[in-house]
């Protein structure tokens, strides 16, 4: 692949524009040198593994948050059923105690 | 590939992860609205029949008469027999709804009560959740750094840092729906109390009657309470959702870069 061609896939890969344009000044001045050393090679693969691992850091704290997120959804649904249960035992008990006394 | 392992999870896999949890949001969505509605009913039937129990004793006195004017043709003993059985009944009337509206409206304070407990552990749970979470994160964030170069640093993972912080706020829309442990119930309840033995020295038909009207405000109470609780579970739900999309695009890009990555020793300097 050339280094043209890898800019332009990197710039649909979703890479942050900061990182992109990081990388595409190292491409360019080794165009312009004619040479795309080890060091050059090194950096960016160094940019394009910490946009990695920055990826998979953030990815995990999200599904960690919405993992949280669904854990307290459910305590209110618990408290929200209890809720409910002992609203329907106050419910019936009156009816009943209402009924009773109307019929009498 | 970089310090941090990661899940390669292609595109179709977390397209189908997402349907599913979107198929489940949409259950949980509904099961919720049935049962506030469910809620709202036997809430509504509550102060009906209070309404209906109260009624009858207030209409009691007029029962008493009818029956005095029935009995008025009769002579003697009949004619008071009669009238003592109506005023007993009417005695026994207001103690047994007086008896089952205080039962009710103790009962919906506990429930209230038991609700915001319930919702506010929950809160706690996750404020906790979050905050371990938060500081396990900032550690890796820390070592990534550590090992980092300047941009790495400054570009990468400074910006990360922020993210996390915000990832681990609790979403605006939850943070308005939750509830507090509010001083103002047990204020509000001390008045009502005060409202209801108030109106027990002044008579019987005032004490149902006061009760009646404090089963109406906690009735309503107790329907702001549950409606703020679905409210938060949903918005909670819907921020899990937006949550998990978010890291299933996430979890496509780590292999991308690492694949790019893979491909920067074999780069050839375009013509």
């Amino acid at each position: 692949m050339t280094t043209q061609e890898f800019k332009e896939q990197l710039k649909e890969s979703g890479l942050s524009q900061e990182s992109f344009e990081a990388i595409a000044k190292i491409l360019d001045g080794a165009q312009a040198e004619k040479v795309l050393s080890d060091d050059n090679k090194k950096e960016i693969k160094s940019i394009l593994n910490a946009e990695a691992d920055a990826a998979d850091i953030e990815a995990s704290a999200l599904e960690e948050a919405a993992s949280a997120l669904e854990e307290y959804a459910d305590g209110l649904s618990a408290a929200l059923g209890d809720a409910e249960k002992e609203i329907g035992k106050i419910e019936s008990d009156l009816i009943t105690e209402v009924d009773e006394v109307s019929g009498l | 590939m970089g310090i941090f392992s990661r899940r390669e999870a292609p595109r179709e896999e977390g397209e189908e992860v997402v349907q599913e949890e979107e198929g489940y949001l949409d259950i949980a969505r509904r099961e919720g609205k049935e049962r506030q509605e469910r809620i709202g009913q036997k809430l509504s039937n509550i102060r009906e029949h209070i309404g209906n129990g109260v009624a009858m004793v207030l209409g009691a006195p007029e029962a008493v008469g009818a029956a005095a004017k029935d009995a008025g043709g009769a002579i003697g003993h009949a004619a008071e027999s009669i009238g003592k059985g109506a005023v007993h009944g009417v005695e026994f009337v207001g103690e047994k709804i007086g008896s089952a509206a205080r039962k009710t409206w103790e009962g919906l304070g506990n429930m209230r009560d038991k609700l915001v407990e319930g919702t506010v552990r929950a809160k706690e749970g996750l404020v906790d959740r979050f905050e371990r979470s938060k500081e396990a994160t900032k550690a890796k964030v820390g070592d990534f750094k550590e090992q980092g170069t300047e941009f790495v640093k400054t570009k990468i993972a400074a910006p990360l840092e922020d993210k996390v912080n915000k990832i681990y706020s609790i979403p605006d829309r939850v943070r308005g729906a939750m509830l507090e442990r509010k001083v103002e119930h047990a204020e509000r309840d001390v008045a009502e109390q005060a409202k209801i033995r108030e109106a027990e020295l002044i008579s019987r038909d005032a004490y149902v009657k006061a009760l009646q009207e404090q089963i109406a405000e906690r009735v309503a109470t107790a329907q702001e309470v549950i409606d703020k609780t679905r409210e938060a579970e949903e918005a909670a739900r819907e921020s899990a959702q937006t949550y998990k999309e978010e890291a299933s695009i996430l979890r496509d890009k780590g292999p991308r870069f690492t694949r790019f990555s893979g491909e920067v020793d074999s780069l050839e300097l375009s013509e």
